[in-house]
């Protein structure tokens, strides 16, 4: 039983439904809800595959990977999860798992053919129950009284909502303040924002990044700080974060720390982990005077890569988590302004399969556990903001020769380093002509003939550089650059 | 479903882009010249900076293209779905005057200043501060340096445009 699991499932109903139907009208709504699906099928059994070993379902029923998934199943993964003991759900789960019974419930309402592998689950008895089970989950409703909180009416008033009105993810942020008024989620949940999730080629690596915009008006400055460090974010959200050890003071400043995610609430010889040595680096700016407090967290792949004991197998991860006051505001006071960005890359996954994986898991999104849970009520074992300064730098240093920041800088291969020289020019160029040209306009010297000669000059240049292009890549330059 | 494209139609496609905005820039610029109120100093200033702009761009945007390696030629990898979103706002104190906004020298990366962007590879949002504004954001338009924070310094000028005033520099953190 894992909450994780039964998010990825409910999410997974829609890949599943591309699979089986390979109906365009399921293809069409199952991309509104999440873009570009269709065209990446199969991500659901593929991170299944990723996260849990085969023949690994000797603990039970389904522990093994899935292939297909069902909705009752999720919702029942889900609602046995919390009763059995688990903790109650995040915020953001919350947000994640019923933006998935959302979606499914709009899919089953709109497109009624034979070949959908599942049916309605706000339709039967049985779906409703557990309905009525996750609903008062999320909603932060007493468990206990949930049956008189979502009645069979209810439920069907809530299960209209979704498919009248939520018709794709730009319909989120209104039907989710409805899921409020109706006790479905909580305010904390709906303001999570969607995960705004990119493919990029980082480094020559195609790699998700993923950036969010988040801020608090019961959160200070200090208070995000006082959890925010690496070595609390097992305790920030121990769903995904298993554990963050702490690997030593580098030479450089940085900070080392072992951290290991996977779905935590599965032994690992069902569900394998991510092991990786990370580097955290924090800095602080305090104003002299009027301005704003600020604080700043990057994190980055321990250096030389890969450090044991990681597997290897995330070969990006950097990011940073940014955090400041407004302007002349009380760092002891709310409200808290965050800004982060995680950029990774995870072996093993295709690219859209890895950009749903860190979107599901809140691989990229640990800030909002800590602004709508762990800085609300804080550990005080927390490990704080401010290191001791007689930390002295431990053993296990192996950084490059160079000391202090000598990264590995981006890779500067021939097909790069030939283009951004060509761009550099051409753009010189270019710019120094427009910079003439309106020098002129300016004077009131600048003919008819000029600008037509400059257009042509303009256009030839770019119709003709990709062909220089290839033409220079082709030239051998040595020692490797 | 996307339809992959062909070699080069990605950018070929980027060439008639700039090209067009480069026309459409002129053109507009020369309306404005000859209509009753003129272009201005603040419309010429823009016109500048604008052409400079869509230089950095189209051609960023073609060398992300091409550096993306043979999946890029193939048409598998050269748009994306989205784009990572600029740095933080930048406050900066308002004007009377429009000013243009460039990076004075490399930004080196938080904790690693071996590790530097340089100026070429900075742009800003936007990409002129007209008079009055006070808030710009950073753009990052190589992705080879996503995900940390980097210090540098930017310069605001007016290009000459407006009589003694000199440019201000000023030190900015941003993330990117």
């Amino acid at each position: 039983m894992s909450t994780l699991r039964a998010i990825l499932e409910m999410q997974g109903c829609l890949d599943t439904a591309v699979v089986v139907t390979q109906d365009p009208r399921v293809m069409e709504i199952v991309d509104a809800f999440l873009p570009d699906s269709s065209a990446n099928s199969q991500w659901y059994q593929e991170i299944e595959a990723f996260m849990f070993r085969p023949g690994g379902d000797s603990g039970g029923e389904g522990d093994g990977p899935r292939t297909t998934a069902d909705p009752v199943n999720a919702l029942q993964d889900f609602q046995e999860g919390v009763v059995s003991g688990g903790p109650p759900p995040t915020p953001l789960e919350a947000s994640r798992l019923i933006y998935g019974i959302g979606a499914v419930i709009h899919l089953t309402r709109t497109v009624q053919i034979a070949s959908m592998p599942f049916s309605d689950p706000s339709a039967d008895e049985r779906g409703q129950s557990l309905l009525a089970d996750v609903f008062a989950l999320t909603g932060g409703q007493a468990f206990e009284q949930r049956a008189q909180f979502f009645s069979v009416d209810n439920i069907d008033v809530i299960a209209e909502l979704f498919a009248s009105q939520f018709n794709s993810w730009k319909d989120w942020i209104p039907v989710s303040q409805q899921l409020v008024t109706l006790g479905v989620l909580t305010q904390n949940a709906a303001d999570i924002p969607l995960c705004n999730a990119c493919v990029i080629t980082y480094d020559g690596i195609q790699s998700v990044v993923v950036d969010s915009v988040l801020s608090s008006n019961q959160v200070s400055l200090n208070a995000l700080k006082a959890v925010v460090d690496p070595r609390n974010w097992h305790d920030d959200d121990p769903s995904f974060f298993c554990a963050m050890q702490y690997e030593g003071l580098r030479t450089d400043g940085w900070r080392r720390v072992l951290e290991t995610v996977g779905f935590c609430s599965y032994p690992t010889a069902i569900s394998p982990r991510l092991v990786t040595m990370l580097k955290f680096f924090k800095t602080t700016v305090n104003p002299n005077g009027p301005g704003r407090y600020e604080a700043r967290l990057d994190y980055e792949l321990n250096d030389p890569f890969t450090t044991p004991p990681s597997d290897g197998k995330i070969t990006v991860d950097h990011g940073f988590i940014n955090m400041w006051t407004g302007d002349n505001g009380d760092p002891n006071q709310p409200p808290v302004y965050v800004r982060t960005r995680k950029v990774c890359h995870i072996d093993g996954l295709r690219p859209y399969t890895m950009k749903r994986f860190v979107c599901l898991s809140g691989y990229a999104f640990i800030v909002a556990n800590m602004l709508f849970g762990s800085a609300l009520n804080p550990d005080p074992n927390a490990v704080a903001w401010a290191d001791s300064p007689n930390e002295q730098p431990s053993d296990l240093d192996e950084q490059p020769p160079g000391g202090s920041g000598a990264q590995a800088p981006p890779s500067d291969n021939s097909v790069a380093s030939t283009a951004i020289s060509m761009v550099a020019k051409c753009v010189e160029e270019l710019t120094v002509k427009q910079f003439d040209l309106a020098d002129k306009w300016m004077s009131g010297q600048l003919t008819v003939a000029e600008l037509a000669q400059h257009s042509a000059e303009v256009g030839a240049r770019i119709a003709s550089e990709p062909w220089k292009f290839i033409q220079a890549i082709t030239q051998p330059k040595g020692g490797g650059k | 479903m996307t339809t992959p494209k062909p070699p080069m139609r990605a950018h070929s496609a980027v060439a008639q882009q700039l090209v067009g905005k480069v026309a459409q820039r002129w053109v507009v610029a020369g309306d404005k010249s000859d209509s009753a109120e003129g272009l201005g100093t603040d419309g010429r200033i823009a016109l500048v900076h604008d052409l400079c702009d869509l230089g950095m761009t189209g051609w960023g945007i073609l060398a992300e293209c091409v550096v993306s390696g043979p999946g890029a030629w193939l048409g598998t990898s050269c748009e994306c779905a989205c784009t990572p979103l600029p740095s933080e706002a930048v406050e900066v104190q308002a004007t009377t005057y429009p000013r243009q906004i460039e990076a004075s020298g490399p930004f080196a990366r938080v904790g690693m200043p071996n590790v530097t962007i340089p100026a070429s590879a900075i742009s800003f949002e936007p990409s002129f501060l007209p008079a009055g504004t006070t808030q710009f954001q950073v753009v990052l338009t190589n992705y080879n340096y996503l995900g940390a924070n980097y210090t540098g310094t930017i310069k605001l000028s007016t290009q000459g445009a407006v009589n003694n005033v000199a440019p201000v520099e000023m030190v900015v953190t941003v993330g990117l």
